[in-house]
């Protein structure tokens, strides 16, 4: 288990003051695998070595397991190789003065008491087993492919079966293939040795496909927590819905909540009039956001009979991904994307009616 | 204590981090030498009466007394002179040196290169002496064969003059020349000088309109190294100059620490040693400042280019025939020399008479217990000076680039400084610190520990300068993985840092201890006859005008120095890089 209460990390440069982490919390249950989630220089680095002891915050409070690790109110700094903390850096940190063994070897020749030497060899052997590297251990450690390193890195942040496991972007230097297969596979690991892991990315594919909490982050403030469903169906807000996953952002201004029912409110957009379904009370006159989805943005054959959730628009471009077709559609000044099947004939030029279905809408206050 | 006691307290030890804790006392050592070294100049250059005395007076009397002696302005312009001459002469030959090497098809580059850093390693009174064997105007055999060839009834040269010695430190300052712009000019992009020749510039104007200003501030960087390193010269000027009282600041702040009669004055020296350093400062801001301008010429671009590589054709064998002369000018003949003369009574013209006059005997005569306490001593110091020097310089960078300690610039900046200092001051300040303040509160004056000291402090400034980049180029995640996995500072730096930077780390070992071997200038103040390494007997020797004695210990030197000169070049091979000062 991780908890991070009101974290705060500002770096001091030479008379400037970088807030990196601002009054951050999170929590991390026993088992869970949490991942921090956001573009690049929010933080998300910062947090993780906080956690780890690399990084000392201005204030806060960091409990991992049942031990508090950081609260300067009590006074508690407990230093990084204390910790008992299995970690796992971006660029993977191989001694490369070791062989592949003594990397693995080396957490567990710092325990106290020591392990024999055969308990050593034994535990060094199942760990490289478990990352599928048996029969490399001899293998001066720079001779290895990206792929094997990071599986190296895995197995020496296992090897002394730690609390809790962080991962900084550890899928990031390998080809796109291969992030593929180890996203599953580090996943089924963790799970399999029921650690708690804190991920780190700014891959949304990432962050959706291996955890089982997301949480967004932006500018050192999470602005988003909830499990991967929730994160792209049901994005609270505007940055969000744009970050993880593409989406359509149209703004607009509520005109007038459905009568008895405060869960349909029609939104004036310069695209259409749109029916919504939203979660939360809007008063009317208030500006929104409404968010769309490429793939829930739908193109009708036939003339709609009310105007209703309809825009007329003209295919500008048409991107071909292999499995789907991406169309950019103009309507009037704004230029919406869509996601289709590859057999559906479209043509540059050709002009469509588009439909949204209120279901699919997702109003964010602005 | 009861037994549960001591397993908690041996618990919270083993849980204590130590290590930080301990680079940060050895980098403060390190910083307090230096710092205490310069400031014992300081404070005796404003003190009046016998240094160490209980009563003291603050007085400006002893900078108004060398500021008012015209002689202080004579030694400052012969300096001055000195300098200026030795760095034109090092130019001369280093720099068209380095372009034949650097962008021509010259052959036998590496050759070449290991030549050069021989060169910078023959000790420097080696070279004096056997430059004295060949130019002086009684002994020199230069003189005595025009004189009787053509009948003159005077020498026609004298090294013993201020030019005489200017163009003797010129040619040994060379090498650093080379090797300083032989980097600028391969790390220089070649694409503006090939545009210049496609724009149908002539080789010539090419190298002069966009070769040499391209390669400006790198050169002028250079230059004002070499100045600056004949600024604080002192053995050349010693060895050829001091018997003749040629002085340069160097050689004169020796000689009033040593008078010949009346007692020395030592505010006066304190003086002089500080004006020094204010001048050595000087130049050094200005290297510095040049140092940084060079990138901003964009000379350095780091891209994978190839120089592109002039062919010779018909000058190739003029060229080989004037780095051949070069290199017997200035490397064989001064060495040929001394080995002449160590087999001599006295220095002769080679004839068949001074053939039959060559013995063993100035071997054999050797005061044999002072060599082998000469050599002793040197060894001792070859290996201990490197090892304290380097494990000062380690705990240093690490504060420096490892750790977040507030204000650990400060310790840079104090590693750096012996840099700016020219040798002769710091052996004057330990020497007076260890007379007249330590004193018997610490008795190390007369004992090795007072040499180890002083040599490891000079040498801070390189060996920071080597464990710095070679820390930096080191990933940080590297030693974080190690605290991840359960390290201390002290497991990180054990097991990670020092396997890492172990090239490095030997590569300046052994560097260093081939300058401690060639160190003259720090010993010759500060060593007695219970600590003299066999440089200094080879000085004493030389003031006794003991020429032959003294030739067969320079001899006896050069020969000691093979195997290490060896092994430096087997590891430098390794490691990549070339000679460095
Ligand atoms: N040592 C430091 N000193 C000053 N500022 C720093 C330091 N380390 C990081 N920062 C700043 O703090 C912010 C957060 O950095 P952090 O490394 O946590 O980002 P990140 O979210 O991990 O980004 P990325 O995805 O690019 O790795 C950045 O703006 C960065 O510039
Ligand atoms: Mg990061």
């Amino acid at each position: 288990m991780i908890r991070i209460e009101n974290l705060q990390v500002t770096y001091r440069g030479r008379g400037t003051t970088h807030h990196a982490v601002r009054n951050l919390s999170l929590s991390v249950a026993a088992g869970g695998f949490y991942a921090l989630l956001g573009p690049s220089g929010c933080g998300k680095t910062t947090t993780l070595r906080a956690v780890a002891g690399l990084e000392r915050p201005t204030s806060g409070r960091i409990v991992v397991g049942d031990v508090t690790v950081f609260s300067p109110e009590e006074g508690i700094h407990v230093e990084p190789h204390r910790r008992n903390i299995g970690m796992v850096f971006q660029s993977y940190a191989i001694w490369p003065h070791m062989t592949v063994f003594e990397n693995v070897a080396f957490p567990l020749r710092r325990l106290r008491p020591r392990p024999s030497r055969d308990d050593i060899r034994r535990r060094v052997l199942a760990a490289l087993a478990l990352v599928q590297l048996q029969g490399l251990e001899e293998r001066p450690a720079p001779f290895l492919s990206g792929g094997q390193q990071q599986r190296l890195a895995l197995a020496r942040a296992l090897v002394f079966e730690p609390r809790v496991l962080l991962l900084d972007e550890p899928l990031s230097n390998l080809d796109a293939k291969l992030r593929e297969d180890m996203r599953l596979e580090l996943r089924d690991l963790v799970k399999r040795l029921g650690i708690t892991t804190l991920f780190v990315t700014h891959e949304q594919v990432e962050a959706l496909t291996m955890s089982d909490v997301v949480g967004v982050m932006r500018d050192g403030v999470i602005v988003q927590e909830g499990s991967p469903r929730e994160i792209y169906n049901v994005p609270a807000q505007s940055f969000v819905a744009d970050f993880v996953g593409k989406t359509n952002l149209i703004d607009g201004r509520v005109i007038r909540i459905e009568d008895g029912d405060a869960r349909i409110a029609y939104v004036e957009t310069p695209l259409a009039e749109l029916r919504c379904v939203v979660d939360r009370p809007f008063t009317v006159g208030q500006d929104v956001t409404v968010a769309v989805r490429p793939e829930h943005v739908e193109i009708l054959t036939s003339s709609p009979a009310a105007p209703l959730n309809v825009a007329a628009g003209v295919i500008e471009s048409l991107v071909f991904l292999g499995n789907m077709l991406e169309c950019h559609v103009r309507v009037g000044a704004q230029v919406l994307r869509l996601q289709r099947n590859t057999d559906q004939s479209l043509a540059v030029g050709q002009p469509v009616t588009l439909g949204f279905e209120s279901t699919r809408l997702r109003v964010m206050p602005r | 204590m009861t037994a549960p006691s001591v397993a908690a307290f041996v618990r919270r030890w083993n849980g204590l981090d130590l290590g930080p804790a301990l680079m940060l006392s050895v980098a403060f050592v390190a910083a307090v030498c230096v710092a205490v070294t310069l400031a014992v100049i300081l404070w005796l250059s404003v003190v009046d009466g016998i240094p160490g005395d209980v009563r003291y007076n603050y007085t400006l009397a002893h900078f108004r007394e060398i500021l008012f002696d015209g002689f202080t302005y004579r030694v400052l312009g012969n300096t001055l002179a000195f300098s200026s001459i030795s760095l034109v002469f090092a130019m001369l030959l280093g720099l068209p040196l380095a372009w034949l090497v650097e962008r021509t098809d010259f052959p036998g580059k590496p050759v070449i290169f290991t030549f050069m850093t021989v060169g910078l390693l023959v000790p420097g009174f080696a070279v004096a002496l056997g430059w004295v064997f060949l130019l002086h105007p009684r002994v020199g055999i230069i003189n005595q064969l025009l004189m009787s060839a053509f009948g003159l009834s005077e020498a026609p040269f004298n090294v013993a003059t201020i030019a005489g010695m200017g163009v003797v430190e010129g040619l040994s300052l060379s090498p650093v020349v080379f090797i300083m712009t032989a980097i600028v000019l391969r790390a220089m992009d070649s694409s503006l000088e090939e545009a210049a020749r496609m724009n149908g510039a002539t080789l010539w104007e090419t190298i002069r309109k966009v070769t040499l200003p391209l390669a400006r501030p790198g050169i002028i960087a250079a230059g004002i190294y070499v100045f600056a390193i004949g600024f604080a010269a002192f053995d050349i000027p010693a060895v050829i100059g001091l018997s003749s009282r040629i002085y340069t600041f160097s050689t004169y702040v020796f000689q009033q620490m040593s008078p010949t009669e009346g007692i020395p004055q030592y505010g006066g020296v304190a003086v002089l040693s500080v004006i020094m350093v204010v001048l050595a400062a000087g130049l050094s801001a200005w290297y510095v400042a040049m140092q940084r301008q060079a990138p901003r010429y964009a000379v350095v671009t780091g891209k994978g280019y190839r120089p592109t590589i002039i062919p010779l054709g018909r000058w190739k064998a003029f060229s080989v025939a004037l780095v051949v002369v070069y290199f017997v000018f200035t490397q064989l003949m001064p060495v040929v020399m001394l080995v002449w003369a160590s087999g001599l009574p006295f220095v002769q013209v080679p004839s068949a008479q001074s053939f039959a006059q060559l013995s063993w005997r100035n071997y054999q005569t050797l005061p044999a217990d002072m060599i082998w306490a000469g050599t002793r001593n040197t060894l001792i110091l070859m290996v201990l000076v490197p090892t304290l020097t380097l494990t000062l310089s380690l705990a240093t960078s690490w504060i420096v680039v490892r750790s977040r300690i507030p204000f650990r610039g400060v310790f840079d900046f104090f590693a750096f400084l012996p840099h700016t200092v020219p040798g002769i001051v710091f052996s004057i300040a330990v020497w007076l610190l260890a007379l007249f303040v330590l004193r018997d509160k610490v008795p190390i004056y007369g004992t090795i520990w007072i040499l180890v000291i002083v040599y490891s402090i000079v040498r801070l400034s390189y060996g920071t300068r080597m464990t710095n980049s070679a820390m930096i180029q080191i990933h940080r995640e590297l030693d974080e993985s190690a605290l991840m996995s359960g390290a201390r500072v002290s497991g990180v730096i054990r097991y990670v840092l020092v396997p890492l930077l172990m090239p490095t780390l030997l590569y300046s070992w052994i560097w260093i201890a081939l300058l401690t071997y060639r160190e003259l200038t720090l010993p010759v103040v500060l060593a007695t006859s219970d600590n003299q390494p066999l440089s200094v007997v080879v000085w004493s020797l030389v003031s006794t005008s003991s020429y032959g004695s003294a030739s067969a210990v320079a001899v006896i030197m050069l020969l000691l120095m093979l195997p290490i000169l060896l092994a430096y070049w087997l590891v430098a091979r390794r490691v990549g890089v070339v000679g460095n000062t």
